[in-house]
């Protein structure tokens, strides 16, 4: 026998062996699920008031107008809302994901932390050009369903409204009817990239009938425009409109506005103007009404009308 | 007149004891550029029955290295040396005779064992250094006359001893096949050399040209020279002469068989005529060969079954007969028949032997080792090493070719650590591999210690199942993976001890944007038979 008459069917032979395969064997599928995670919203934004906590400081009349406290319970929703969104996927960063698909990945079920009892799927889908990412949340009472879907989310490469490139519905209804848990109401939560700008809407989540918050973040200080719909004096008639819009600096110094209107108030409305130094210290106020006791001089104010 | 010197066997013996030992060697394989023979080996079993049937040499005084190479023979004959040794010092009176048998290659340096080589300076050493009186050497081997030319020796048709019963001889006799430059030849039709195949004849009987039942070493060779000569003078080859060499001190002839009437033999009276072979039905093969006429012919055989033959031009005359412990069956007596060379019976025999010789040497093999990939970044964070067992199929060429066929299949555990996704998850590999290999192997060297190396193809299936307490992920891939094979071992006897190591290129893209391939490495020992 010759080597030399097998060199021939040996190279061919080769050659089928160097293009000849298939199947995967490779890590792809773990760097996918890291794509996936990273692609979830981690929004480390602190929506803490600059300066610590502050002791309002209130005139004599109209402390119901002042600017200050709706501004900082606003961000205290906002944070709250981020705070529910990062508990709810946080899961998803250290499991394995229980289904794996070339667009879509699938995390839990598991237990759900803010409600004891409860459990969440997270499903996470892609378009294949990866520019736009969804996510379902689905929560039942048992690890093992029925699964009701109770919150959707969507985020884009590409801003989707404005600058805001992500946004998150949740509907407290939904999870309650699933989970057996008291609750209600539904919330959007929506978020630039980074997060800076965030929007909350709120609908019937306690006495609030309808709120939206959004607040736009920027080199310590801030800038918040809230409007709502709720019962200020919680005497179970109409709820008023309620207008706010306030800036602040780093050092938590600034002003706002804030308008109400209709409900029992019927036709009358009324805006408050409020500007606060970065320990609270009331610094001006003046109401167009006069249900407030006018305090301290505009001039004061570091900050223009938002 | 030449005077080689006096031994007899024992029977009768007035002087001193005498002691015999023998050395029996042969191998079919020489030098990988020779053609194996197919009878070297079984020529050397007939020698060797005859000396222990009828030569007088117990079954424990004959050493036989059959297939082994020169530090195997050389071993042996030191255990024979110690044997010769310790005769001495029992009967320091005792007359120790040594014959060394070879059947084999050979050229005009030495004998071929194998791959190795014996020179014929050695085998002079050896036959000195035996402590033996009288040391015999009959080589039946191509080009052997180059040993008797060494001192002289001489192809003449016969050499004439003087005939004493005495045991006071001390010295040398040599006898070979051919001359320095001829060949020895096999036959076919006789299933063995034509040297031995008329040395066993003749020490069986045929060669007693004086009927006194003493088969003697002058007779046997006057045998075998002739037939020798007449045989192979129309060959293709031509002609072959054996030669002798001589060199002993005393008196007499040295008897090498003795024919007593007690043995059981094939009588082949006068009154018959031709050349009758003896054929053995049982051990199938021929025994030897009787030229009858001038006188009565003994053919002295064991107890068993017999086909004797006497060839025609057209056609045989057969007789298939049996032979009793201790009967002289007369063959005038038997009934022939006749028959076609087609329906010859130890032609058939024969003939399946040759081609069972013709064959490459076979090896099937145990594999049991590691498969794993040869870059620790590809063990580490894709596919953990994996333990294999499994078997392989190895064909030898003389040339040294060899082709094998192996299939194995294994499984591993791990922890896949991939720092950049900074992630560790335990996993199990598993992998099936069917290859098929070509290539060169070396000579066998010492306790037939090889190497080889040559090309492999292999279809591989690579496994994994990924356990990170998500979803099952069981991956796999398929490939044709050309590589490289080396392997090195034993081949002690029929026994086959490798390590054989395969590096392999798999075909696959392990990474997005990494190589196109990634080398594997198969580390297996293996053991084995082969035939």
């Amino acid at each position: 026998m010759s080597l030399g008459r097998l060199a021939a069917p040996l190279g061919i032979f080769t050659l089928l062996a160097l293009t000849a395969c298939g199947g995967d064997l490779s890590n792809a599928v773990f760097v996918e699920d890291a794509a996936f995670r990273a692609a979830l919203p981690q929004l480390a934004v602190s929506l803490a008031w600059p300066g610590g906590e502050v002791i309002v400081e209130e005139p004599a009349t109209g402390a119901e107008l002042l600017s200050l406290p709706p501004t900082q319970d606003a961000l205290v929703e906002l944070a709250g809302a981020l705070d529910l969104l990062q508990v709810t996927v946080s899961p998803a960063l250290s499991l394995s994901p229980s289904e794996r698909g070339e667009d879509y990945r699938v995390w839990g079920p598991y237990p759900f932390e803010e409600a004891p009892g409860s459990f969440i799927r997270l499903e996470m889908s892609r378009t294949r050009d990866r520019a736009l990412y969804s996510v379902a949340l689905q929560a039942a009472a048992t690890s093992l369903g029925p699964w009701t879907e109770f919150g959707v989310g969507l985020w884009s490469e590409e801003p989707l409204e404005d600058d805001l490139v992500g946004e998150l519905g949740w509907d407290w209804g939904a999870f309650g009817a699933a989970t057996g848990a008291e609750a209600q109401g539904h919330f959007t939560l929506a978020w630039s990239e980074g997060g800076e700008h965030l929007r909350l809407h709120l609908a019937e989540i306690g006495g609030l009938e309808e709120a939206t918050m959004s607040v736009l973040l920027a080199e310590g200080g801030g800038q918040l425009t809230t409007e709502a719909r709720v019962d200020l004096d919680d005497a179970g008639g109409l709820p008023e409109s309620l207008t706010l819009g306030s800036v602040w600096d780093a050092a938590g110094a600034g002003r706002g506005a804030l308008s109400v209107s209709g409900g029992d108030l019927g036709l009358v409305s009324n805006t408050a103007e409020h500007c606060w130094a970065a320990d609270g210290a009331l610094l001006w106020f003046s109401d167009e009404e006069g249900w407030g006791t006018t305090s301290g001089d505009e001039l004061a104010c570091a900050s223009p009308p938002p | 007149m030449i005077t080689l010197g006096a031994l007899t066997l024992g029977a009768g013996l007035a002087y001193a004891e005498v002691r015999r030992f023998a050395l029996i060697a042969a191998n079919n394989e020489g030098d990988p550029d020779t053609n194996a023979l197919v009878f070297a080996e079984t020529d050397a079993k007939k020698v060797q029955r005859t000396l222990t049937e009828l030569g007088g040499y117990g079954p424990g005084d004959v050493w036989m290295s059959l297939g082994r190479d020169r530090p195997t023979l050389l071993t042996v004959f030191g255990e024979l040396r110690r044997a010769i040794s310790d005769a001495r010092a029992q009967d320091a009176e005792a007359e120790i005779v040594f014959l060394f048998y070879y059947s084999g290659h050979a050229d005009e340096q030495g004998l071929q064992l194998g791959r190795t080589q014996l020179t014929y300076e050695e085998l002079e050493r050896m036959l000195d250094n035996s402590g033996a009186d009288v040391r015999l050497a009959l080589v039946d081997g191509c080009n052997s006359g180059a040993l008797t030319r060494r001192k002289g020796g001489t192809m003449a048709p016969s050499f004439v001893f003087d005939v004493t019963e005495r045991l006071n001889t001390q010295g040398t006799v040599i006898i070979t096949s051919s001359t320095g430059d001829e060949a020895s030849q096999e036959s076919d039709e006789i299933g063995g050399s034509y040297f031995t195949h008329y040395l066993v004849s003749g020490m069986r009987g045929a060669a007693d040209a004086d009927g006194d039942a003493k088969v003697t070493l002058s007779e046997v060779y006057d045998h075998v020279y002739r037939e020798t000569v007449i045989k192979t003078a129309n060959t293709r080859i031509g002609a072959q002469h054996p030669t002798f060499d001589w060199d002993l001190a005393g008196e007499g002839d040295v008897v090498l068989t003795d024919l007593d009437p007690a043995t059981s033999a094939l009588l082949f009276p006068s009154s018959l005529t031709g050349a009758y072979a003896v054929f053995d039905l049982d051990r199938r093969e021929f025994v030897g060969e009787v030229e009858a006429g001038a006188q009565t012919r003994r053919l002295a055989v064991r107890e068993g079954r017999y086909l004797v033959q006497v060839r025609f031009p057209t056609h045989l005359k057969v007789a298939e007969v049996r032979v009793n412990s201790g009967q002289q069956l007369d063959m005038s007596a038997a009934s022939f028949r006749t028959m076609s060379y087609n329906d010859d019976v130890a032609k058939g025999h024969i003939q399946r032997e040759v081609r069972r010789a013709s064959r490459p040497e076979s090896a099937v093999r145990l594999l049991v080792g590691t498969t794993s990939a040869v870059q620790a970044q590809v063990v580490n964070e894709v596919l953990p090493t994996m333990g294999v067992g499994g078997v392989s199929y190895r064909v030898d060429w003389r040339g040294g070719q060899w082709l094998a066929v192996d299939a194995f299949g294994g499984a591993g555990m791990g922890t896949l650590t991939m720092p950049e996704l900074n992630l560790s998850v335990p996993a199990r590999s598993s992998v099936a591999s069917v290859g098929a290999s070509v290539g060169y192997a070396t000579r066998s060297g010492w306790a037939g210690a090889q190497a080889g190396a040559g090309l492999r193809v292999a279809g591989l299936y690579l496994g994994r199942s990924v356990d990170d307490g998500g979803a099952p992920l069981n991956q796999y891939a398929l490939a044709l993976s050309p590589g490289l094979v080396v392997w090195g071992g034993l081949q002690p006897g029929r026994l086959v001890l490798d390590l054989e190591i395969h590096r392999q290129v798999v075909p696959y893209t392990l990474e997005e944007g990494g190589s196109a391939t990634f080398p594997m490495r198969d580390v297996l020992l293996s053991a084995g038979v082969r035939w």
